[in-house]
């Protein structure tokens, strides 16, 4: 290994050193201390991330298993804010509920879960996909027992054994590509594929079908959905937190690679079949999705199916990308990054809200504008930035997303681009419902409440970044697109 | 001079919601002297800038977006004398909305209404499709919160209904300008309106369909007008005098704005369907005002009849008939506005808006009564009032390719007038029913904010040349696009 090979790791392999040295610190050190080295580590990636962006060009190492990109050290940089936000976020939330001794545990586990999916969205091997995404699986599978209450091991159990299956299927799928196509590097696969005659698309299809179904469980779409009402509902609240952000946008941007590389630019028979399923998944998620979340009166509850409609308007960015849209990654980049602030911003207001009584109900927020009118105001901005009403975040990441998804050459994407549109009335349903009762007053007595100063600083942060990025977001698209361009060139 | 009159109504909302709570820094002078500043910039605008030709006046363009799409994309503000008229009027009402709500001490309330009126006037002046957009959407938000938290009566069904509706608009017509966009490869609408008609295509129509419904379903007009009675009857009275006088023209403004220079020749197939469906809008709304027995609610359904021209002058696709149905919004805009200002004041002194509480109270409010005749008598279009000048121009304009429905429409002048003469006899004649123990007007703010609606009312309806000169100028974009037949 060069020292440039190493240099270009050098990341990855701080965020795994990180999560050994932060376990073995969280039995000595006292909390402040912790807190330093986490946010020392978790600096140190960033910076070599940045660095290794304008130092190196992309490349590919270890007998053409890891790709190296300007665009994945963008997503490293993502992915550690996003790490480094909810580990902090935790550190408070677990020293209001007094339980410091898991903290140490909750912060070990994230970063190897981000570690691993930053080796994952650089891979360009199967293998090396599946090994990245089954770390991932198990740890997501403990972080959910953490705090060993009979709620969280039953959400455990229960997400263990969906995601056993759904790692089965994957698995089985993987083996019919290695099958059909003779290699088990994706640039090989893609080639193939694009020069596939019409006998091979059969069993290429079976192959799709059952990584999609693998794949479309852990991003939560109906109907492979089960498990996310139950583990929502049951897991420990910043634990779901952290998943619903950055596992599923690993998923997500996952996903999105690597159907890239699988279709290129020259969507044959087999982009249309595959873009087919995934846009009648994608329209059955948004829809009972968002349904199901007008009925529901739990908040844990409505952030699930939130969650789920939110999927299936992921999927039809990754119909895009299938379809051959140069934009469609960066559109589903750019929908990631809205809907992860968003998404962090409101779950941490509902943590800090149901910290005292443990209460979820959408009656508890009765009146939090009176109670602190900080909290009101990023709930407000978060909930906003979920619906897509401008000038917040949400609103270009699903205007670019809605943009890109019609395909001159396919007319019925057409169809896709109205069914979005029109269930963002519907999600907007409730959320507007939770901003008219935060800004209810209630007949009971108010008790103002107040956090310290560094919770605040974590909520502007966010907010913050909601409205910088829904006021200008050319810079992750410039990056994004200049992935796209790239992979454009490799596969011709 | 314009980016300054969009950015003061935020720069005041922020104010307020900052200013420490004193008696020194009431709320409500606060954005009563922002409100005044906007208005009169806005009122230097006929005088500094000149629209001869669709110019654009006080035009700035800032890069915005240019990695997203294919093309690049602006952030742009500029006025035309349509514009610049509808700003105008939007600030005049704010004022006035300012002033009617005096006794409300809120700062929540003023800072939502300031960005109330950011965003209505952002509206006029955004010249970027996306941009035109964003601040449509955001004008949702205070309405949502004044009625949900000012309102009366079932205002949170109110303010919900008047959500989904809008945002089901929005939903419509964030697919046509993606279309759009996709036709032209450009959102700048200067860009646009240059380009002249696009080419007849199914896509074409669908986008024409797409805008059309979302901006009726905002004008509103017959089957998407549920929203407007409830969310008039529970708002407040400055909401009410916003909601009526300016909100519903937004519908108007995107039609004559974004549908006409692009996709007008589709009129020559649809302008019989729409100006039916206008003509219809106008009995129809007549006909229920006459069923009412909320005072607010008559005034709404009235608001829906009157939008029904503007509907027929646009369908008929003439150089008159779209001049006043422009015309028609600004008046509209002043005589709806003065209506309700003149409710707000009897609710406030009897606590009804049932007609049948009222009859009589004439003898206890001379003036009130004054007042709510004065903007009846112009509602149904007396000549010498503005209401006329709009109406009649429609009917000239639109009787050449739309006989039929002309016809029908000039009998709703007919009912217009019935329904409004009977609802003023029975409010304020008749027999004295209740005696209030409240008085007449007697502070100033009352008093100013109906005469500031009152006074342009008159001198424009006996000398409307100016007003009618600068909306002709404003109109000459549709001439250059080749929109007018």
């Amino acid at each position: 290994m060069s020292i440039d090979n190493f240099m270009i790791l050098l990341p990855i392999l701080t965020m795994f050193t990180g999560a050994i040295v932060i376990l073995l610190a969280s039995m000595f050190f006292d909390k402040k201390l912790m807190i330093f080295t986490i946010s020392s580590f978790y600096l140190a990636v960033i910076c070599f991330a940045i660095l290794n962006m304008h130092a190196y060009d992309s490349v590919q190492l270890f007998s053409n298993t890891y790709l190296y990109s300007d665009f994945g050290s963008l997503l490293i940089v993502f992915f550690a804010i996003i790490g480094i936000v909810c580990i902090l976020f935790s550190c408070l939330y677990y020293n209001l509920a007094e339980k410091q001794l898991l903290f140490g545990d909750y912060a070990a586990i994230t970063t190897t879960i981000l570690g691993s999916a930053m080796i994952l969205v650089h891979s360009i091997d199967i293998i090396l996909m599946f090994v990245a995404l089954e770390t991932i699986a198990i740890c997501q599978y403990v972080l959910v027992s953490l705090p060993r209450t009979r709620f969280s091991a039953e959400s455990a159990i229960k997400y263990l054994l969906n995601g056993a299956i759904a790692t089965a299927i994957f698995a089985y799928g993987i083996v019919f590509l290695w099958g059909a196509t003779a290699s088990t590097n994706i640039l090989d696969i893609g080639l193939f594929i694009t020069n596939a005659n019409d006998s091979s698309v059969a069993i290429l299809l079976f192959s799709i079908l059952l990584i999609t179904i693998g794949i479309a469980f852990k991003m939560g779409l109906i109907p492979f959905h089960g498990w996310i009402p139950d583990v929502y509902f049951g897991g420990p609240i910043n634990v779901i937190a952290f998943l619903s952000t950055a596992s599923k946008g690993t998923a997500f941007i996952f996903f999105a690679i690597f159907a890239m590389f699988i279709i290129g630019d020259k969507p044959g028979s087999l982009a249309i079949w595959w873009s087919g399923w995934l846009s009648l998944i994608g329209i059955l998620s948004m829809f009972l999705g968002n349904a199901s979340a007008l009925q529901s009166t739990n908040v844990k509850k409505i952030l699930a199916f939130s969650s789920i409609a939110h999927a299936g308007y992921f999927s039809l960015g990754l119909v895009t990308i299938i379809l051959g849209n140069s934009n469609g990654l960066s559109s589903v980049f750019l929908y990631m990054i809205a809907y992860g602030c968003a998404n962090l911003l409101v779950f941490f207001v509902v943590i800090l809200n149901s910290q005292s009584n443990n209460n979820f109900s959408l009656d508890s927020f009765q009146g939090l504008f009176y109670r602190n009118k900080i909290l009101g105001i990023f709930l407000t901005i978060g909930l906003l930035s979920l619906t897509g009403i401008p000038p917040f975040a949400g609103f270009i990441g699903k205007f670019y997303l809605f943009y890109n998804v019609y395909n001159p050459n396919y007319w019925w994407t057409w169809f896709l681009v109205i069914f979005a549109v029109l269930n963002t009335v519907i999600a907007a349903g409730y959320y507007f419902r939770w901003i008219k009762i935060a800004f209810t007053q209630s007949n009971k007595k108010i008790n103002k409440i107040h956090y310290s100063n560094s919770v605040y600083a974590l909520l502007f942060f966010l907010g913050l970044f909601t409205i910088i990025i829904g006021l200008y977001p050319n810079k992750i698209i410039f990056y994004s697109n200049q992935m796209s361009d790239f992979l454009r060139i490799l596969l011709s | 001079m314009v980016v300054l009159t969009l950015l003061i109504p935020f720069l005041a909302s922020l104010m307020i919601s900052l200013s420490p709570n004193s008696a020194k820094y009431q709320p409500k002078y606060i954005a009563l002297f922002f409100s005044l500043i906007t208005f009169l910039f806005s009122m230097s605008f006929p005088f500094i800038y000149d629209f001869a030709d669709g110019a654009y006046g006080g035009y700035e363009k800032f890069v915005w977006l240019n990695e997203l799409f294919p093309f690049e994309i602006s952030i742009a503000f500029g006025v035309d004398g349509l514009a610049c008229l509808l700003v105008i009027l939007t600030n005049l009402l704010a004022i006035s909305a300012v002033l009617i709500s005096f006794n409300i001490k809120d700062k929540a309330y003023y800072t939502w209404l300031m960005i109330l009126q950011g965003s209505i006037i952002g509206v006029f002046v955004s010249l970027n499709l996306i941009q035109f957009f964003i601040f449509w959407e955001l004008e949702l938000l205070p309405m949502f919160m004044l009625i949900t938290f000012w309102g009366t009566g079932n205002r949170e069904y109110s303010a919900m209904k008047f959500v989904l509706y809008t945002l089901v608009a929005s939903a419509l017509i964030l697919t046509g300008i993606i279309i759009l966009g996709y036709e032209t490869q450009s959102f700048d609408i200067i860009q646009i309106n240059s380009m002249g008609m696009l080419v007849d295509s199914e896509l074409v129509s669908f986008a024409f369909w797409f805008l059309m419904i979302g901006f009726l379903i905002k004008l509103p007009i017959f089957p998407f007008h549920t929203w407007l009675p409830d969310a008039h009857t529970d708002a407040p009275t400055a909401v009410s005098v916003m909601l009526a006088g300016i909100l519903l023209k937004m519908g108007g403004y995107g039609i004559l704005k974004i549908i006409l220079p692009t996709m007008g020749f589709l009129l020559n197939d649809y302008g019989l369907l729409l100006g039916s469906l206008g003509a219809f809008s106008i009995i129809y709304g007549a006909i229920q005002t006459l069923k009412q027995s909320d005072l607010k609610r008559v005034i709404a359904f009235s608001s829906i009849s009157h939008m029904g021209f503007v509907l027929v002058g646009i369908a008929s696709n003439s150089e008159l008939g779209i001049l006043g149905a422009s015309l028609q919004l600004i008046t509209h805009g002043l005589i709806s506005g003065l209506l309700f200002l003149g409710v707000g004041l009897i609710y406030e002194r009897t606590n009804t808006r049932e007609i049948s509480d009222m009859s009589g109270i004439t003898n206890q409010f001379p003036k009130i009564t004054l007042i709510m005749m004065f903007a009846g008598l112009a509602s149904l279009g007396l000549p010498g009032m503005i209401g006329f000048i709009a109406e009649i121009i429609i009917f000239i304009g639109s009787y050449q390719s739309l006989p039929f429905v002309t016809v029908v429409a000039i009998s709703g002048v007919l009912f217009s007038a019935a329904y409004m003469l009977w609802s003023l006899q029975r409010i304020f004649f008749g027999i004295e029913k209740n005696k209030y123990n409240s008085e007449d007007i007697n502070s100033w703010p009352q008093l100013v904010s109906t005469l500031l609606l009152m006074f342009p009312i008159v001198a424009f309806g006996i000398y409307p040349q100016p007003f009618i000169a600068i909306m002709e100028e404003g109109l000459n974009f549709l001439l250059n696009a080749g929109a007018i037949l």
